[in-house]
């Protein structure tokens, strides 16, 4: 879902846009060439691999499942959780709209199936890139969430070992 | 830190006790024989390993050592604890405290080997500790902690990290 009406969104109608802990996920999702989906936000008009908050109800799976459908319009072929993302620092978002949160993350790797991704609302354009290319998409000192996630896939793929940062 | 002051806590002051979404740590310390030291929680008396929420700053490895300093007054580095899995199924970790507030908690298992004896630390939470056998644990359990100790025994079979 966009954000309005989120449980995240909800709770903001009560809390203002003060810091708060929310917990998401960081999804580093694949066509079957290996091309990594990135997106250029509306909210801070920089690019991005899909990420989201959690609503109610959700699991860790079930919130990578739909933030990929949401962004990309594509269903999940294979799922796996590389890591958690919890550095306060990394995680740490300011909007432009003044909103603050703290996201601990898990973050995936998805293959997704077969198909064209769609526009969605929330990004103004997208691309499929090589993974090597895609930090040159990140604004410096931008969204560190797609650096960090990046950084944590080469070692698990280096290490086959479970991430934490 | 305890309740009063915690994010949480701040929280609550503005929702009630409506549910809410938390990062949570369990810190699960087990000596070498597989037993795990569980706490009997003064508020509901229910049995627990040591554990709790994120505050605002906190990475989680953060979170699990202050928790379990809290609590039993054990110091610990991050070398001490070995990441196990995230129990984020949204029927099992979600948990009503005595006093109405709701939470479902997505929670990250963190497991320690400790040979000591754990009492409790400032927080004073507890009113018992014991040391209980993974096929053999007491009741009342916290309702969420069972499906995690499940979570917990495939890792140290498998060691492969856990994600439900």
């Amino acid at each position: 879902m966009g954000f309005v009406n989120s449980d995240l969104w909800k709770l903001r109608q009560k809390w203002g846009q003060g810091l708060t802990l929310w917990p998401g996920v960081t999804v580093i999702a694949m066509n079957a060439e290996g091309k990594i989906w990135m997106g250029k936000r509306n909210d801070n008009g920089q690019w991005a691999i899909v990420g989201g908050y959690y609503e109610l109800g959700d699991s860790a799976e079930t919130a990578a499942r739909r933030e990929v459908k949401e962004e990309l319009g594509l269903e999940i072929a294979e799922l796996e959780m590389i890591g958690v993302l919890t550095d306060p620092k990394i995680t740490y978002i300011k909007y432009p709209n003044g909103d603050e949160v703290q996201s601990p993350s898990h973050v995936f790797v998805a293959i997704v199936k077969d198909g064209k991704a769609h526009q969605d609302d929330e990004h103004s354009q997208h691309q499929w890139v090589e993974p090597e290319d895609v930090l040159n998409f990140v604004t410096p000192g931008g969204m560190g969430f797609t650096s960090a996630a990046m950084e944590m896939y080469e070692n698990w793929l280096e290490t086959e070992e479970f991430q934490i940062k | 830190m305890g309740f009063v002051g915690s994010y949480v806590w701040k929280l609550r002051q503005v929702l009630g006790s409506q549910r809410i979404l938390i990062a949570g740590v369990n810190a699960m310390i087990l000596n070498a024989e597989d037993k795990i030291w569980l706490g009997k929680r003064s508020n509901g008396g229910e049995w627990c390993y040591m554990g709790g929420s994120l505050e605002i700053g906190q990475s989680l490895m953060d979170a699990v050592m202050a928790e379990t300093y809290e609590e039993t007054g054990l110091q610990t580095t991050p070398d001490d604890w070995t990441y196990a899995g995230v129990h984020s199924h949204p029927q099992e970790t979600l948990y009503t405290y005595p006093g109405g507030d709701e939470v479902q908690a997505v929670n990250h298992l963190f497991f320690m080997r400790y040979e000591g004896t754990l009492q409790n630390g400032e927080d004073e939470e507890h009113s018992e500790f014991g040391l209980f056998d993974l096929e053999n644990l007491p009741s009342p359990m916290k309702s969420d902690a069972v499906p995690a100790i499940k979570l917990l025994k495939a890792f140290l079979k498998t060691g492969k990290v856990q994600v439900r």
